[in-house]
């Protein structure tokens, strides 16, 4: 048996989010705040040396500013590699070093670190993205991610450290995204 | 330099990196990395001009002497 149409009301109580012979939902959305309120990116413009105790990166930090890359809403600032954000809320924070190694062991690495603070003073590793390179002057990358629950915005801060036991080079560019740190907020605080 | 493609040294900042640990330079331009624009933040002392210029040589020729 064919039905030629159906009656979408019929034997359905409370309100349907699309009428009979309509092409637009009109209910039925996730509650709350759906839409990318922030998104920003930024990089390390210039070369640093990772030593084995590790390195903040706190120069040379930029906005990107290649080609068809726009932030979204108001953007982080920093100052010194001490990153602020610009409303409370939860953030997904990633943080990409490019490494290149300068010695040749099986047991070196390189590790990118993802530090934050909930009171502007007191730092805690969040997480953390290690590499092995086997061989000398080799490229490699170490990438990782946390979820910042950001409950105020004068004392929820973030920065970012390089390691390496043999002093490898963390490489940085002013025109394209090599190490670098993006933000996204995810929603609102929790 | 394009550390990531391994290319031929082609400024002071490839050389400087190399001196110690630690992120100690800044560069007032970070788009035009000359010396004049050169500055150190670790308190160590600023190298020379000459160093910086000689500093690159010397990577450069070592890389010419490696890739040809």
């Amino acid at each position: 048996m064919a039905f030629s149409k159906i009656n979408l009301a019929s034997h359905i109580t409370g309100t349907l989010p699309i009428a009979n012979g309509g092409t637009n939902i009109t209910s039925g959305f996730v509650n709350g705040s759906t839409a990318l309120t922030e998104l920003d990116s930024w990089r390390k413009t210039s070369a640093m040396n990772a030593t084995s105790s590790g390195d903040w990166l706190t120069n040379n930090l930029e906005r990107c500013d290649t080609a068809n890359f726009e932030k979204v809403g108001t953007g982080m600032s920093q100052s010194s590699g001490v990153f602020t954000f610009p409303s409370t809320g939860v953030w997904l924070i990633r943080f990409q070093a490019s490494y290149y190694s300068n010695s040749q062991n099986d047991n070196e690495y390189g590790k990118s670190e993802i530090h934050t603070t909930p009171d502007d003073s007191t730092y805690t590793q969040a997480s953390q993205g290690i590499v092995n390179c086997s061989a000398t002057n080799q490229s490699c990358t170490a990438s990782t991610q946390f979820i910042f629950n950001c409950e105020n915005t004068t004392n929820y801060k973030v920065k970012f450290r390089v390691r390496s036991d043999s002093s490898w080079y963390v490489s940085g560019s002013t025109s394209l995204n090599d190490t670098h740190i993006e933000f996204m907020k995810l929603g609102d605080t929790v | 330099m394009d550390w990531n493609n391994r290319g031929r040294p082609n400024m002071i900042e490839d050389w400087i990196v190399t001196l110690r640990g630690g992120d100690f330079i800044r560069w007032k331009d970070s788009k035009n990395k000359i010396y004049s624009n050169l500055e150190i933040t670790d308190g160590g002392s600023k190298p020379t001009e000459k160093e910086c210029n000689d500093g690159l040589k010397a990577m450069q020729d070592q890389w010419d002497k490696d890739n040809t």
